[in-house]
């Protein structure tokens, strides 16, 4: 037997036969591996933000004694790392906050309310998506700088207004499956249409919100290039700040352990929001579903 | 659709009602989108227009105010005859042809790994997803300190299997360490689109199968693999509308941005992105840098549409109607 054949399902539970057995040890096993193969990267770049400041990555595999005191040294030894972390924090909530508002209700609208010209319109949308970066990207400057908004939070708050084409299409395919007999109701009750979304579908979106939280809030935490070119220093959020690195104080060589301590409390937030959401995520994945 | 149309209907009794709902919800219609119209238009449409015009001038930082001027496609001549473009054009489907089919069997391989009925589901799938998570700076420093030449992972694991073990991972493979960075931190969202799209395959295929006797590689080759090409294919072109994108993990695996936007970048993982980002924020070429970027576009616009194109051989829709 191949591994394509123990990998394929095997749902039923049934009588197994030894051959079946070893199928599942192996599967087992298998897994077991590729855990090991995605937590490994992790896992060293925790044990690197604990080896001797000045050591790089040198040294026995796994440190001792361990220096605790990196973390201590990146959370105050460069800059200050929580009005930074507080930049992040505030960038991340103006741009995904509204975002994820703005995008259910297009979903809504999407799945929802019979326009002239929807469909065309929705693949409009999709369409945009499709729209490379470096395209936009200077134009895009000169227009912050025309309005007025460069070196400031304004951008973020309307990247966070205009909402996102990926969220518009993940809650339109989770309201399309709504059940309808929730609109007739909120009809009959006298409700329009903004207080339907409102008060019968945004309460019932759970699991769509947490997926698109995530997806987006992770994305804000982590951006890089805008906030390196529209921010100035003050207002940067950490990731800006963490890229260019720990030194020591002479400025000669990158300090590798800090700097691995400072992306591992960079990374704690948005895992401990993902372990926090999790099981709306799996769920929601699955009911939003995809379909080409 | 046809359920709540005569629901409505029902409601609204007369006729003339009835009418004026139909632009009520026209107008709902609109007006819900119009934050997102708002954000396209000030954030897409005008900069898109604006790149248009600007790749056929000659702006650069220095002529902003002076000596502006149209010339012609002088900046698409310019682009044809640029080596370096070409060769960033190369390294960006270098990446989309590794990176794609890489992508698609990780996740179809972890899904259905996840979907064999395996315990402890919820930890493993945490495990599979947690690399999406972390910001990307986090994900460069990790995979540096994995590179490393002298106490990296991949070296001391060299060693130990009696190699020498002294490669600068990042210098010599930039786009082999680009490629496992991007490989590992982009499985997870694709691993549970597909586990969904297991989930949805009716189990009463895999039994009848069974009872015909067919063989687990026959089952995954006129069961799953079929009724999974409609999600392969979302999968296919996101997937490749991804990996043409790679600008960030290139700029942040290089070692830093001290002399500016991404400069320091070893050539082979300069991307065609990358490249038109260089021109425009290196060298202040505001004109070429359009111009590139809307090559660009072409580009991934043929790209896809042949995708798309092509899933008329090979997708499978079933009993499904299918608008798009």
């Amino acid at each position: 037997m191949t591994v394509a054949a123990e990998a394929a399902p095997v749902r039923r539970r049934r009588r197994r036969t030894p051959m079946q057995f070893a199928l599942r040890r192996a599967l087992d096993a298998l897994v077991l591996v590729l855990a090991v193969v995605f937590l490994a990267p992790i896992v060293w770049g925790f044990l690197g933000s604990l080896r001797e400041v000045y050591a790089g990555l040198t040294g026995p595999a796994i440190p001792s004694p361990a220096h605790w005191d990196n973390y201590s040294y990146a959370w105050s030894g460069e800059f200050a790392f929580s009005h930074y972390l507080w930049n992040t924090v505030v960038l991340t909530l103006i741009a995904t906050v509204p975002a994820v508002m703005t995008s259910a209700l297009a979903g809504y609208a999407f799945a929802r309310l019979r326009a002239r010209g929807r469909n065309t319109f929705f693949i409009f949308v999709l369409g945009t998506t499709f729209i490379p970066v470096a395209v936009v990207f200077i134009p895009f400057f000169w227009v912050v700088v025309k309005l007025g908004m460069y070196s400031t939070r304004w951008p973020w708050l309307i990247w966070g207004i205009s909402g996102s084409a990926y969220l518009i299409f993940l809650f339109r395919q989770f309201y399309a499956s709504f059940p309808t007999e929730l609109d007739d109701a909120a009809a009959i009750d006298g409700c329009g249409h903004l207080r339907t979304f409102l008060h019968v579908y945004l309460p019932n979106s759970a699991a769509p919100l947490a997926v698109a939280f995530m997806l987006l809030g992770t994305g804000w935490w982590g951006e890089y290039i805008y906030a390196t070119l529209l921010l100035p220093d003050q207002l940067v959020p950490l990731g800006v700040k963490i890229n260019v690195g720990y030194y020591d104080p002479g400025q000669q060589f990158t300090l590798v352990p800090v700097t691995l301590a400072a992306s591992i409390l960079f990374m704690l937030p948005p895992i401990l929001a993902f372990f926090a959401l999790q099981k709306k995520l799996a769920r929601g994945i699955v009911t939003t579903g995809v379909k080409g | 659709m046809a359920t709540a149309e005569t629901s409505l209907a029902g409601i609204a009794a007369k006729p003339i009602r009835r009418a004026s709902f139909r632009r009520r919800e026209t107008s709902a219609f609109y007006g819900f989108l119009s934050p997102w119209l708002l954000g396209f238009v000030v954030l897409t449409s005008v900069p898109l227009v604006l790149a248009f015009a600007m790749s056929f001038s000659n702006l650069t930082t220095v002529n902003l105010h002076t000596n502006l001027r149209y010339v012609g496609t002088d900046n698409y001549v310019r682009a044809y005859h640029d080596h370096e473009m070409w060769y960033s054009m190369q390294r960006t489907v270098i990446l989309m042809v590794t990176l794609v089919p890489l992508w698609i069997v990780t996740q179809l391989a972890l899904a259905m790994i996840l979907d064999a009925g395996i315990r402890f589901l919820g930890l493993w799938r945490t495990i599979f997803y947690l690399a999406v998570v972390i910001p990307a700076v986090s994900k460069a420093f990790i995979w540096k300190a994995i590179a490393d030449p002298d106490g990296g992972l991949v070296n001391r694991i060299v060693r130990v299997l009696g190699g020498r073990g002294d490669t600068d991972w990042l210098l010599d493979h930039p786009t082999g360490t680009l490629i496992a960075l991007l490989v590992w931190g982009g499985a997870g969202v694709g691993m549970l689109i597909f586990l969904a799209g297991l989930k949805s395959i009716p189990q009463e295929l895999y039994e009848v199968a069974r009872i015909d006797g067919a063989s687990a590689i026959r089952r995954f080759t006129s069961i799953t693999l079929p009724l999974l090409t409609p999600v392969i294919m979302f999968q296919l072109v996101w997937g490749l509308v991804g990996a043409a994108n790679v600008y960030v993990e290139p700029i942040l695996l290089s070692s830093g941005l001290q002399q500016g936007l991404g400069s320091s970048v070893p050539v082979e993982n300069v991307t065609f992105n990358l490249y038109a980002l260089q021109r425009i924020f290196g060298d202040g070429d505001f004109g070429y840098g359009a111009a590139i970027a809307w090559i660009f576009v072409l580009f991934l616009l043929i790209v896809t549409a042949l995708v798309f194109w092509s899933g008329r051989f090979w997708v499978f829709y079933g009993r499904e109607q299918h608008g798009r």
